[in-house]
C-alpha cells in the first residue's frame, strides 16, 4: 500500500521537469523577442536616417528633378507613415534644414536646451568623421571601408535615435536624425513546447504508474530529451512576430519616399495597394528591389562602405576615443551591437536587410541547459534523492535557516563570480559579444616563452615568486629577530617598543603605499635626501627594474614585519622557561638553546603565519599598483596586478580571467600541499 | 608572560644598552615615514624642499583647510562611513547566524559549506573583480554605494565566520541545554544566550569588517566612477601623482583617515592576531 502511494507520489517528477523545461523555453523566447525587437528597431532607424540623408544629398546636389523641398516632404511624411517614428530632422550647422515639425524648418537650435546641445555635438562628431574618413581613404586607397562612424545609434528615453551623415564624395551636407519609440516586439508563447509538456505530463500521470520503475525512468528520460530537442530545433522559429512590424515599417518608408516624389521614377512605379496584396516574401523582395534602386546608388559611393561583414564604426562616448576594431569572427553581416558606453557599433553590409539576427546556437545552448536541469530533476526525483534532500532540509531547518542568508549572499557575490570567472577564461570578449574560445587563452598564456617581454607569464611568475620569497623571508627574519630581542623581561621599555613597531601594520596599506611612493619621489622624497646627505647621487627610482622592485620590497617589508613579530612574540612568551633552565643546566649555549628549543616550539605558530603571509604577499595588489605602478614598463608588476591590467587596461576579460584562474590554481595547490605537510587547519572542521 | 624570570633569560646591563640603542634606532626608522607625512601635511603651499629634517619650516593648517573646504572630503567621508557601517551591520549579522549554525548544528553539507568558505578565500579579491564588475553592471549597481556594501560584506563573511565559529565552539553547550530545558527556542538561545556571551568576538568581527570596508581601495576605484561616489581611499589616491603638487593635501587626508583606524587597530590588535592565524587564508 505504502509502496503504491510512494509510486504515485514519484509520478510528479516528470511533470515538474517538463514544466521547468517549457518554462525555460518561454523565458528564452521572451528575452530573444525583446533582443530581436531592439535589433530590428535600431536597424530600421539607421536605415531611415540614411534614407533621409540620401534624399537630402539628392536635393542638395540636384541629382534628379524631383523638385524643391523633397527632403522636407519626406521628413514630414515619416512620423505619419512609418509606425514608431516620432521625429525626423536634418541639421546643418546650427539650423534645421528639414524637420518633421514644419514650424522648425530653417530655425536655429535652441541654445539653452541640453538635448539640442547633444544633437549639435553628435552632428559635429559625425562631420569630423567624414573628414577623417576622407583622409584615411586618401592615405590608403586600398582601404575598402570607412574606419570612422558615419552612422550612430543611441538609446534614448523610450526609444532610439539614429544619426546619419549626409555627404557627397567627402563633402559634408548635413546630418539626419531619426527618433523612434520603443522597440516593437510581440511576444509569442512557445505554444508547441507548452502543449507537448502538458500532454506528456497528463499522459504520465494516467499511465506512468503502470510501468515498473526502471523502464519508467528510461521512458521519462527519452520523453524529456525529445522535448528539449524539439524545443531547441523549433525555438528560433517562435521568435516574436517581427515580420508584420517589419512589413509595416517598410511599407511606411516606401510611402514616405513616394510622398516626397522619390519613387515616381521607378519602373514599374511603386503602388502601395498592389504591394499590400503581395505575400510577405514577395514584399521583402519588392522592398529590397525598390530600396536598392532608390537608395543604393548613394550607398555604392560608400556612405559606410557597404562591404560584407566589415566593421565600419565604433564610437564611444568619450571624445577622441574612437577605436577601430576588426569584427569578431562569425558575426552576422549587418549586425548591430551596443558598445559599453551605450553607443552603437554598426556592422554594415546587409544594412537594408532587416531580417532579425539572433545567434541560434546560443538559443539552443539555453534550451539544452534547461533540458539538463529537467533531466536531473527527473532522475534525482525518481531515485528518491530529492525527497531525501527535502527531508534533510526539513529536519535541519533550523541550521539551514541560520545559514541561508550568508549562503545566498555568498552564492550571488562569491560563488557565481568565481564560476563565472573560470568560465570567462574560456572565452574571448569584444564589447558585448562573448565567444567561446576553448583553451586559446590558456595556450596563449602558457606557451609564450618570450621572457624579454615584461608581460610574459613566466617572467611575471618569476618576479612574483622572487617578490613573495624575499618578502616573506625578510618579514620572518626581521620579525623573529625583533621578537627575540623584545622577549626580555629586563627590558623596561619593551611595551613602548612593541607599540611603536606595530604602527606600520595599523596604517591602512594603501596609505602606506602612497606615503612610500612620496618618500621615493625624485625631487622631494626623503630617500633621495638621505642618499644625498650620505654623499650619493639621487636616483630615479622608477626608471629601471631593480630600483623600482626595491621600492616595492622596502615598502612591503616596512608594512609586513610587524605581523610576524607579533606572532613570534606571542609564541615565544608561551614557551615555558623551565625548558631554558634545563638546557642551561645541561650547558647548552645561547645558539643551541635557540636552535633546539625556541625554533621548534615556534613552528606551530610560525608555519600558519608564513602560509598566510605568503598568500597575502603573492596577491599584494595595493603595494605594487600604488608604489611602482609596474614601472618601468610593467616590469615590476606581479601576476595579480598584471591580471588586473589585462582586464581593465588592455580590455581582454577572457585572457585576464584565464590568468586569474591560473593564479587561483597556483595558490590552491600551494595551500593544499602546505596543508598536507603541516596539517595547519587540522582540527578546524571538528 | 609569567612574572618570574629565570637566570637564563636575564641579560647583562651592557647587552641591554646595545639592545636599547638598536631598538631606538629601529623605531626612528619605522616612525620616520609617519613623521614625514606629518611634515608634508603641515607644510603649506605644496612645495617641499628636499630635506631630512622632520620639522616643517613654517607649520600651517593650510592643507587641512583646503582639504576640508575646497575638496569634497566630507562627501568621501560620508560615503566611507555609510559603506563601512552598513558593511559591518550586514556582514556581522550574516556571519553570526551562519557561524552559529556551523558551530552548533550537524547537518548534511556542513563540511562542504566550511570548505567552500575556505577555498573562496583563495580566489583573490582582485581576480573576482572581473566577474563582479560584470555582475554589478548587470544588476545596475555600478556607481552605487549599495553595490560596494554588498560586495564588502559578502567577501568579509568567510573570515568572520571562521573567527566566530572558533569562538562559539568554546562556549560550553551546557548553557544552551539548560536554556532549552527551561523551554527556550533556538532563536531565543541564539539571541539571549550565545550572542551576549560572544560580545568580545562579535566586536572584533565588527571592527574587522569595518576596517576592511574603510581601507579597501581597488574595488572602490573600479566600481565608482562618479566623483561624488568616491570613498576616502579612492579620493585620496586621486590626489597623488608622480609630478602632481597635491602631496600636502594627500598627507593631510592620510592623517585624518588613518587616525580612527589606527586607534581601532590598537584597541583590538591582541584579538586580531589570534583570529588571523586561526582563520586561515585571506588574499
Amino acid at each position: 500500500m505504502s509502496g503504491q502511494a510512494s509510486g504515485r507520489r514519484g509520478l510528479v517528477w516528470l511533470p515538474v521537469a517538463a514544466l521547468i523545461i517549457a518554462g525555460g523555453f518561454l523565458a528564452v523566447a521572451w528575452s530573444q523577442g525583446v533582443a530581436d525587437g531592439e535589433a530590428y528597431q535600431a536597424r530600421r532607424a539607421a536605415t531611415i536616417a540614411r534614407g533621409v540623408a540620401w534624399v537630402h544629398v539628392q536635393e542638395a546636389m540636384r541629382v534628379d528633378d524631383a523638385g524643391e523641398g523633397q527632403t522636407q516632404r519626406f521628413v514630414e511624411a515619416l512620423p505619419e507613415k512609418v509606425p514608431g517614428v516620432r521625429e525626423a530632422l536634418v541639421l546643418k550647422g546650427v539650423n534645421y534644414k528639414a524637420h518633421s515639425d514644419a514650424a522648425l524648418v530653417e530655425q536655429r537650435l535652441d541654445v539653452d536646451s541640453l538635448a539640442a546641445k547633444a544633437l549639435y555635438d553628435d552632428a559635429r562628431r559625425l562631420k569630423a568623421n567624414v573628414d577623417k574618413n576622407a583622409e584615411e581613404r586618401a592615405r590608403n586607397p586600398a582601404l575598402g571601408y570607412d574606419p570612422y562612424p558615419e552612422v550612430q545609434i543611441i538609446p534614448v528615453e523610450g526609444g532610439l535615435q539614429a544619426l546619419a551623415v549626409a555627404e557627397d564624395a567627402g563633402k559634408y551636407i548635413g546630418t539626419a536624425r531619426i527618433t523612434t519609440g520603443p522597440a516593437p516586439y510581440r511576444f509569442e508563447l512557445p505554444w508547441l513546447v507548452l502543449l507537448v509538456a502538458l500532454g506528456l505530463s497528463a499522459l504520465w500521470l494516467i499511465v506512468g504508474g503502470r510501468l515498473p520503475t526502471r523502464p519508467r525512468i528510461a521512458v521519462g528520460v527519452l520523453a524529456l530529451a525529445g522535448l528539449t530537442v524539439a524545443g531547441s530545433v523549433t525555438l528560433p522559429g517562435w521568435r516574436n512576430d517581427l515580420r508584420r512590424a517589419q512589413a509595416d515599417g517598410q511599407a511606411g518608408t516606401l510611402a514616405a519616399l513616394d510622398e516626397a516624389g522619390l519613387l515616381a521614377a521607378q519602373a514599374p512605379p511603386w503602388d502601395p495597394e498592389e504591394w499590400a496584396d503581395l505575400d510577405e516574401d514577395e514584399q521583402q523582395e519588392e522592398t529590397a528591389r525598390i530600396e536598392a534602386n532608390a537608395l543604393m546608388p548613394y550607398l555604392d559611393r560608400g556612405l559606410n562602405g557597404a562591404l560584407e561583414g566589415r566593421l565600419v564604426t565604433i564610437a564611444r562616448a568619450n571624445e577622441g576615443d574612437d577605436t577601430r576594431l576588426e569584427p569578431p569572427a562569425g558575426l552576422p553581416a549587418g549586425a548591430l551591437m551596443f558598445a559599453a558606453e551605450g553607443r552603437a557599433v554598426y556592422f554594415s553590409g546587409a544594412a537594408f536587410d532587416a531580417a532579425v539576427v539572433t545567434d541560434e546556437a546560443d538559443v539552443r545552448l539555453w534550451g539544452i541547459g534547461f533540458g539538463v536541469i529537467g533531466l536531473l530533476i527527473l532522475l534525482l526525483g525518481e531515485l528518491g534523492q530529492l525527497r531525501r534532500m527535502g527531508r534533510a532540509a526539513v529536519d535541519h531547518r533550523g541550521a539551514y535557516g541560520y545559514l541561508s542568508p550568508a549562503i545566498v549572499g555568498m552564492v550571488v557575490l562569491v560563488f557565481i563570480p568565481v564560476v563565472y570567472g573560470i568560465v570567462l577564461g574560456f572565452t574571448q570578449r569584444t564589447y558585448n559579444i562573448i565567444e567561446f574560445a576553448g583553451l586559446t587563452n590558456y595556450i596563449e598564456i602558457l606557451t609564450d616563452f618570450d621572457l624579454g617581454d615584461p608581460t610574459n607569464f613566466y617572467f611575471k611568475l618569476g618576479v612574483t615568486l622572487m617578490w613573495t620569497i624575499l618578502n616573506v623571508g625578510l618579514h620572518v627574519s626581521i620579525g623573529l629577530f625583533l621578537a627575540v630581542l623584545l622577549n626580555d623581561q629586563m627590558l623596561k621599555a619593551r611595551g613602548i617598543y612593541r607599540v611603536i613597531l606595530i604602527v606600520p601594520w595599523a596604517i591602512p596599506n594603501y596609505i602606506t603605499a602612497l606615503i612610500w611612493k612620496g618618500m621615493f619621489n625624485k625631487q622631494f622624497g626623503a630617500v633621495n635626501a638621505f642618499i644625498e646627505m650620505m654623499g650619493g647621487e639621487s636616483l630615479s627610482w622608477f626608471q629601471s627594474f631593480w630600483p623600482a622592485f626595491s621600492t616595492n620590497l622596502i615598502t612591503n617589508t616596512w608594512l609586513g614585519f610587524p605581523f610576524m613579530m607579533v606572532v613570534c612574540l606571542g609564541a615565544l612568551q608561551s614557551i615555558p622557561s623551565d625548558l631554558y633552565e634545563a638546557a642551561w643546566v645541561d650547558g647548552a649555549d645561547r645558539w643551541q638553546r635557540f636552535r633546539r628549543i625556541t625554533l621548534p616550539l615556534l613552528m606551530p605558530a610560525l608555519v600558519p603565519a608564513v602560509i598566510v603571509g605568503a598568500v597575502w604577499t603573492f596577491n599584494m595588489f595595493n603595494i605594487i599598483y600604488l608604489v611602482s605602478g609596474g614601472a618601468p614598463n610593467g616590469a615590476t608588476d606581479i601576476l595579480i596586478t598584471d591580471a588586473y591590467r589585462w582586464a581593465f587596461e588592455r580590455d581582454r576579460y577572457g585572457y585576464a580571467a584565464a590568468y586569474s584562474t591560473i593564479i587561483f590554481l597556483i595558490l590552491l595547490g600551494f595551500t593544499l600541499i602546505t596543508n598536507r605537510i603541516t596539517g595547519a587547519t587540522k582540527g578546524a572542521f571538528e | 608572560m609569567s612574572g618570574h624570570t629565570s637566570s637564563t633569560q636575564q641579560s647583562t646591563a651592557g647587552e641591554r644598552l646595545l639592545k636599547n640603542l638598536f631598538l631606538v634606532a629601529l623605531c626612528v626608522m619605522v616612525l620616520y615615514p609617519v613623521v614625514w607625512v606629518f611634515k608634508m601635511a603641515f607644510t603649506p603651499s605644496q612645495g617641499f624642499s628636499m630635506s631630512l629634517n622632520p620639522i616643517p619650516e613654517n607649520p600651517s593648517l593650510a592643507n587641512f583647510e583646503y582639504l576640508l573646504t575646497e575638496l569634497p572630503f566630507f562627501t568621501w567621508l560620508f560615503n566611507s562611513v555609510v559603506i563601512s557601517l552598513a558593511t559591518t551591520l550586514v556582514g556581522v549579522f550574516l556571519a553570526c547566524t551562519s557561524a552559529y549554525a556551523l558551530s552548533r548544528f550537524r547537518f548534511p553539507g556542513r563540511t562542504t559549506a566550511m570548505l567552500s568558505f575556505l577555498v573562496t578565500q583563495m580566489f583573490p579579491g582582485v581576480l573576482m573583480m572581473i566577474p563582479l564588475y560584470l555582475i554589478m553592471d548587470w544588476l545596475g549597481l555600478l556607481d552605487h554605494l549599495l553595490g560596494l556594501i554588498l560586495v564588502y560584506s559578502t567577501t568579509a563573511i568567510p573570515f568572520c565566520v571562521w573567527m566566530l565559529k572558533g569562538y562559539f565552539d568554546t562556549i560550553p553547550i551546557d548553557l544552551e541545554e539548560a536554556a532549552m530545558m527551561d523551554g527556550a527556542s533556538t532563536a531565543t538561545i541564539f539571541w539571549k544566550v550565545i550572542l551576549p556571551l560572544s560580545l568580545p568576538a562579535v566586536a572584533v568581527t565588527a571592527l574587522f569588517s569595518f576596517m576592511t570596508a574603510w581601507n579597501e581601495f581597488i574595488l572602490a576605484a573600479v566600481f565608482m566612477n562618479r566623483a561624488d561616489n568616491y570613498t576616502l581611499p579612492v579620493g585620496l589616491q586621486r590626489l597623488v601623482g608622480q609630478f602632481s603638487t597635491d602631496w600636502g593635501y594627500f598627507a593631510a587626508g592620510a592623517i585624518l583617515v588613518s587616525i580612527p583606524v589606527v586607534a581601532l587597530f590598537f584597541a583590538l590588535q591582541k584579538n586580531l592576531v589570534g583570529g588571523l592565524t586561526a582563520g586561515g587564508v585571506k588574499g
